[in-house]
Parts: structure tokens; C-alpha cells; sequence
């Protein structure tokens, strides 16, 4: 009789402890990912800034960054210049680095979630042809002059992204609705269009190829406050906008169908996930470039690090994508001095085999 | 005493119409059938009941009151779906599946509690997938799937469940698993239950009530013993079968035969 409890209970434990059911969401190992990945991000912050082709020592840096901040006193020790380099010439870039990483990676995952579609990246319905031409646009117009000293190409090439996903929405909605299949299409098919205006303009452009060229691979080769400022309440605000739709999102991986009995308003929910993604990504895209792989590559990382729950996938994402593009644009400015490596090269080159050794390790589902 | 009631209900797609005329009550503690043949509307009507798909005429009334005011969170929070043929996230637990039919009780920026995780134990014991909870979606089977729909929707806690081939995929072990369990919750728990259903012989098995659709139309409504009968099946689906009753319980079996054996062959 004891015997044959024993083994009962025995069998229930071994059945029950399988499931951890007090931590279904498994949500403290993902915020403390979260705490630590914030860390490193000011840690990679301070190394960027301090790296470059005159090297300054992580010390002096971090003072530099703290006297800059009111109420804190910190006696100089350091020459002007150093201070000028920091200030005005490697934390702009950095940090535009860094928005421009955590826009991309957080349009790249909204983008695969509403359209359910790995190979969806935040350039899947237009921005990147069209800013690409606006960009190119801007080059050839021969007036230099600039507002706020905002050159013309960083407002064309905003101008252009946002009006082509104009069109691409306009042309892909069916009544009231907005089949996601008919968006894609429609998107692919006006991206290929404008990129035919832009490769024209850029084989007969003639002097201005090689600005051109290396705008639309990407890079912040000529950095000001003003870009971080004007992109800075667009990209933070509109991706902890986005973070607040995790729960959407996941029920959104069901079908839409589903979703809706599930008791979300999708089309509204599509609607306003869409123009935010967009504008985070128009908005990193004016002064960047057109920086590929980090949109489609970090959500998958994050996806296969610490799973595909868009509510820990969505912030995770704003912070490995920030990381990877400070580190990838340091790298673009150190490696072969004074020339500097387009970005669009650098992230790929070094993300593609790291993503690939990931995907290797882990094996299972991505998406 | 949940009711859901249809009123002159006109459903289809664009300038379609799929569905009209429609007039029925699905009131708490029945099982209410569906049938009728492939393309008769069976689907239309449960995407028209949870406004996936527009009203074209008519009203769907939920205890007495509109749908048409109310939204698409509060439907959820009273009807429940288990789709035909369920797209399951693959990257995501069994578990985490079952835990996303807590979303219309849960607030804007909420997060599952123990109570909700209580509900979805609770909802995946009663559909024998408990043992399933950590595998990933994409490595279950499509009976493993289709369980996984019932228990989310049992873990909506609906007063109605709106059920769209619910055993298409299952072997008849878990068919009869699958329809017993639920007309169980529904007499227990007083749910409301329409299913669609293609097999007569289960329709006629589990439902109180059986609804056959033909071309758009409700074609005959009544106890399983008045709608399931050869006259019937011959008009609505235009198939020869036989109607015999089960030796035990007296309800109809439609039986085929196949033409071979017409000419004693």
C-alpha cells in the first residue's frame, strides 16, 4: 500500500515538475536581460566615444561626459581640442548611431510580426527606394544652402521614404480594410520602380556618384547635435510607442481572424503600428542612409536568444540594435583610417556570420 | 441565461452574399448543430457572429442587447471561436498559446497573473494537453493543434463557444474525446455551444438541435431524429444514403452505400 502511493506521488512530481507554472512568462530572466543590456549600451557608449583615430583614454572621456552634465563640477584636465573631438565630433555620431540601430531593429521586428514574414525588414513597403531617391534628389540639386543646417538631402530622402509608404498604402488598401499581401506587392512593386529613377540618376550623375553611392549604403560620415535632436524624439518616443503593442502583436501571430476573436481591432491596430514604424524608420534613414541587415538580423537574434514574445522582443530589440550599430560604426571609422567603410558594409560583413553562428547553435524554431 | 440570438442576419463578402434570412437562437446548455454541405455558409456564420466579417442586414443580439455598439474586446470576453484549421504561432509554447485566450480579460498594458495562469492549467487539464505546455507549437500534431484551440478557447472563459469543425482533424478517439468534452462544459457550465459540423452521425450524436443550411438558407431545424432524414440529405446534399437508427440511443445513422453493391454484386 505505502509502496504503491509512493510510486503514485513519485509520478505526479516527476509530471508536475516539468512546468514551471509560477513563472509562466519567464519575464525576470527577460528584464534583467533587459537592466544589463542598458548597461552595456552605456558601456559601448563610453567605449565608442573614446575610440577613434586619436585614441582617448576611457578616464578623460568619462569625465568630458559628466562635466557636461549641470550640477555635477569637474576640475579640467584635458586639453580643448579633446574636449571639442568628443563633444561635437564622436558623441553626435554616436549617438545618431545608436538611434538610428534601435529604430531599425524595432521596425524590423513590428514589420515581421504584422506581416507574420521572417524576410519582412523595416524597408519591406517603400521607405528605403524612396528615400533613396529623395536622397539623390537632394544630391542634384545644386543649391547648397540649408535650414537649421540641415542639408537637403536628409530632408529630401525623409520626404521621399514617408510619401512612397503614402502611396504604397494608398494603393494597397481594398475598401476599408488592409490586406497585408496586397501592402507587400504593391510595395515591392513601387520600390522597384522608384529604384529604377534612382539607378538613372545615379549612372548620369557624373560627379556626385560617389556621394551618392555611399549615402545609400549608409554611414553618419559628417555628424551634427541637430540631427540627434531632431531625430532623437521621433525615434525614442516612437519606439516606446511601439513597445506598448507587444501583447497585440503576439496575439497577431495567430491569424488575423483569430486575432480579432481574440478581441483585438486589428485593422486599427495594423493602421497605427504601421505609421509608426515608418516614421522611426524615415526618421533614421534622412541622416544614415540606407543601412542595411540590422532591421531583419537583431529581431531574429533577439527572437533566438530569448524568444519570440514581442512584449521582451520589442524593447530587447531597441537595445542589441543600438549596440550593434555603435559598435559596427566604430569599426566603419577605425578600421582603415582616414577612409571610411560605408556602414551597410560593416553590418554585414561582421552581423551576417555572428547571426549564422547563432542560428547554427540554437536550432530551433525562429519564427 | 446566455442567449445568443440571430435576427434577419444577411452575411457575404464584397458584393456576395454568402448567407440570408438567417433566424436562430443558440441559448445557454444546448449544443446547436450546423450542417450542410462544403461552400453552404457554415464559416460565414461564425465569422459574421464574432464581426470578422461586417453585418450586411439584420442584428446579432447578445443577452437581449446589439452587437453593433459594442467592441470587439467585449465579444471576446463572451464568444469564443475554435477555428477549422488553427495557424498557430510555431515559435511559441503550447502554453503561451493558451495563455493569449486571457487577452480580452486583461488590460491594455496587463500582464498574466496566477489567477490567469490558474485558468490556462485548468483549461489545458480538461483537453489532456497539460503535457504539451513547454513544447513549441510547431512540433504538434494537428490533433495535438486542435486541442491546443479548445483549450484557449476554454481559457477565454466564454459564455458561448462557436465551434468550426472541431474534430476535422482528430481520429475518433479524440473526436468523441473532443465532442464529448464540450457537450459536458456546456451542460456543467451552461455554455452555449454552435458547431459546425460536416459528420452527420456525430451531429446527430451530440447536438440537442440540429440547423441545416442549404444555398444561403436555413433548410430544416428541429431534434436530430426530424433533420437528419434521406429526404433531407438527398435534397441538401444530393447524396443516396441510408437513414438507420442506433441501436442504442434510437438517433439517426446515415449510412452510404457504395454503387457497387447497388446491382447485388
Amino acid at each position: 500500500m505505502l509502496l504503491v502511493l509512493s510510486r503514485e506521488s513519485a509520478i505526479v512530481i516527476i509530471a508536475e515538475k516539468k512546468i514551471d507554472y509560477t513563472n509562466p512568462v519567464k519575464w525576470k530572466g527577460r528584464i534583467l536581460a533587459s537592466i544589463l543590456l542598458f548597461v552595456l549600451l552605456l558601456l559601448v557608449i563610453f567605449f565608442a566615444v573614446s575610440m577613434g583615430s586619436s585614441s582617448i583614454p576611457f578616464s578623460t572621456t568619462i569625465s568630458i561626459i559628466l562635466s557636461k552634465i549641470p550640477f555635477i563640477s569637474i576640475s579640467e584636465t584635458w586639453q580643448g581640442t579633446t574636449e571639442t573631438v568628443i563633444t561635437s565630433l564622436r558623441m553626435p555620431r554616436v549617438l545618431l548611431a545608436g538611434l538610428t540601430g534601435a529604430a531599425l531593429a524595432v521596425a524590423g521586428a513590428t514589420y515581421q510580426g504584422l506581416f507574420r514574414n521572417p524576410l519582412a525588414d523595416p524597408y519591406l513597403i517603400g521607405v528605403s527606394q524612396g528615400a533613396g531617391l529623395g536622397a539623390v534628389i537632394g544630391f542634384l540639386i545644386p543649391i547648397s544652402s540649408s535650414f537649421w543646417s540641415l542639408n537637403l538631402v536628409s530632408i529630401f530622402a525623409f520626404i521621399g521614404g514617408l510619401g512612397a509608404v503614402f502611396v504604397v498604402y494608398s494603393l494597397g488598401k481594398v475598401g476599408k480594410s488592409l490586406p497585408m499581401t496586397t501592402l507587400i506587392l504593391a510595395g515591392v512593386a513601387l520600390g522597384a520602380f522608384l529604384s529604377a529613377i534612382t539607378s538613372y540618376l545615379l549612372i548620369t550623375s557624373g560627379e556626385s556618384f560617389r556621394g551618392m553611392s555611399s549615402w545609400l549604403l549608409g554611414g553618419f560620415s559628417s555628424p551634427k547635435w541637430i540631427h540627434v535632436w531632431i531625430t532623437m524624439p521621433v525615434i525614442v518616443l516612437g519606439s516606446l510607442f511601439i513597445c506598448l503593442y507587444g501583447r497585440s502583436l503576439n496575439v497577431m501571430q495567430f491569424d488575423e481572424e483569430q486575432a480579432q476573436q481574440l478581441g483585438i481591432n486589428v485593422e486599427q491596430t495594423k493602421r497605427i503600428l504601421l505609421v509608426v514604424a515608418t516614421l522611426i524608420t524615415a526618421a533614421a534613414v534622412s541622416f544614415g542612409g540606407i543601412i542595411g541587415f540590422v532591421g531583419i538580423i537583431i529581431p531574429h537574434a533577439v527572437r533566438l536568444i530569448w524568444g519570440p514574445d514581442f512584449r521582451f522582443l520589442l524593447p530587447l530589440s531597441i537595445l542589441c540594435g543600438s549596440i550593434f550599430l555603435i559598435l559596427a560604426d566604430l569599426l566603419a571609422r577605425t578600421v582603415m583610417p582616414p577612409t571610411e567603410i560605408p556602414l551597410g558594409i560593416v553590418t554585414a560583413f561582421f552581423g551576417a556570420p555572428f547571426f549564422l553562428y547563432l542560428l547554427k547553435r540554437k536550432k530551433k524554431a525562429v519564427f | 441565461m446566455q442567449k445568443l440570438s440571430l435576427k434577419n442576419v444577411t452575411l457575404g463578402y464584397g458584393e456576395t452574399i454568402v448567407l440570408s434570412g438567417i433566424d436562430m437562437e443558440i441559448l445557454s446548455g444546448e449544443v446547436l448543430g450546423i450542417v450542410g454541405p462544403n461552400g453552404c455558409g457554415k464559416s460565414t456564420l461564425i465569422k459574421g457572429i464574432t464581426r470578422v466579417i461586417p453585418l450586411k442586414g439584420g442584428d446579432i443580439l447578445l443577452n437581449e442587447r446589439s452587437t453593433k455598439g459594442i467592441s470587439q474586446n467585449d465579444i471576446a470576453r463572451t464568444v469564443a471561436v475554435v477555428p477549422q484549421s488553427a495557424a498557430l504561432p510555431e515559435a511559441f509554447t503550447a502554453f503561451e498559446i493558451v495563455l493569449m485566450g486571457r487577452t480580452p480579460h486583461m488590460k491594455f498594458l496587463e500582464y498574466e497573473g496566477q489567477k490567469d495562469v490558474d485558468i490556462a492549467v485548468k483549461a489545458m487539464k480538461m483537453t489532456d494537453t497539460i503535457h504539451l505546455a513547454e513544447r513549441r507549437a510547431g512540433e504538434l500534431s494537428g490533433g495535438e493543434r486542435q486541442r491546443l484551440t479548445i483549450a484557449r478557447a476554454l481559457a477565454q472563459q466564454p459564455q458561448i463557444i462557436l465551434l468550426d469543425e472541431p474534430t476535422s482533424h482528430l481520429d475518433i478517439n479524440y473526436q468523441i474525446e473532443t465532442l464529448e468534452l464540450i457537450s459536458e462544459l456546456c451542460k456543467k457550465e451552461r455554455l452555449a455551444v454552435l458547431a459546425a459540423l460536416h459528420d452527420l452521425n456525430l451531429a446527430a450524436q451530440y447536438c440537442d438541435r440540429i440547423i441545416m443550411l442549404n444555398k444561403g438558407r436555413i433548410f430544416n431545424e428541429g431534434t436530430p431524429c426530424e433533420v437528419v432524414t434521406a429526404i433531407n440529405v438527398k435534397q441538401v446534399y444530393g447524396a443516396d444514403v441510408c437513414i438507420s437508427s442506433h441501436p442504442v440511443n434510437r438517433l439517426p445513422v446515415t449510412l452510404v452505400t457504395g454503387s457497387r453493391w447497388h446491382n447485388g454484386n
